[in-house]
């Protein structure tokens, strides 16, 4: 029901990580939010979450503001759990 | 003629002036062109009335019928048109409770005025069927081969104890920042 491919070994660096794992919408793109402004420019924050509809959320917060952009989103199997996984940068 | 260099090197200067402006000019239009609505309506079908929901299916599919990429964000009570069939398996008690006291399926849903216990409901299916109007069914059955866009908000299902299976095909699963991104680039919002 996503379109993200599923990887587990991905190139992408970063800088921080954040665990919004249990945490529903709109607490991800909340906490990325206030992470990201902690970020210096071109800094790049990884985010951790097991709900499934930040993988859309991520995209349309990335669509509609200049001041991040999105590099890369997985999908992650963690036993039970299903990780979803988006890399932030900051821009500006 | 023999050119005057002070005339030569105002004329320079007045040529990088204008491409200076019109470059600027240029950056601006891009910028105005970025921040233009497409040709976009969003719904957010938060009742599960079956007078609103229908309302919202006339819009959704008149929107497709006129060249508007649509999406419809099922939210809350919106869940309930577009349950397929009820599922009290693997329940928690209170989530039990909230699937007995909904309707099953987009054909119990009550009317928000007269509903009389569900009597209102088939009246105004009746009187639509009497005139030729689409059913609600028939709608979202259109909505969907136009390629209405159909969002269902992932934190209200979790809460409700909705799975997959109880719910129609075709539904993505999103949250508030799928619903903005595409409320911003639209010329139309509807919250019903």
């Amino acid at each position: 029901m996503n379109g993200v491919e599923d990887s587990v070994a991905r190139n992408t660096t970063f800088d921080r990580t954040l665990d919004v794992r249990g945490l529903l919408c709109p607490m991800p793109l909340i906490r990325a939010r206030q992470e990201v402004s902690d970020l210096a420019v071109g800094e790049i924050l990884k985010v951790v979450s097991t709900d499934r509809a930040s993988t859309r959320d991520f995209q349309g917060w990335a669509e509609v503001t200049r001041s991040i952009e999105l590099l890369d989103q997985a999908v992650e199997d963690d036993g039970p759990e299903t990780l979803y996984i988006h890399y932030v940068m900051r821009l500006g | 003629m023999a050119t005057n260099p002070e005339m030569m090197s105002n004329s320079q200067e007045r040529t990088a002036e204008l491409v200076r402006r019109i470059n600027d000019l240029e950056r601006q239009v891009e910028d105005l062109q970025e921040q233009l609505p497409d040709d976009r309506v969003s719904i957010v079908l938060f009742s599960g009335d079956l007078d609103r929901v229908f309302a919202a299916f006339i819009i959704a599919t008149g929107a497709a019928a006129l060249g508007q990429e649509v999406s419809v964000f099922f939210t809350f009570w919106g869940y309930n048109a577009i349950r397929r069939k009820r599922s009290l398996q693997g329940k928690a008690f209170l989530e039990k409770m909230m699937a007995i006291m909904s309707p099953g399926d987009s054909r119990s849903l009550p009317v928000s005025k007269m509903n009389w216990f569900g009597v209102g409901s088939k009246m105004l299916r009746a009187m639509m069927k009497k005139k030729k109007v689409a059913s609600v069914e028939e709608l979202m059955e259109m909505a969907r081969d136009m390629g209405v866009t159909m969002i269902a908000c992932d934190m209200s299902r979790d809460v409700m104890g909705i799975r997959d299976d109880e719910l129609i095909d075709g539904l993505e699963p999103g949250g508030v920042g799928s619903f903005l991104a595409d409320g911003l680039k639209s010329r139309v919002t509807l919250f019903i």
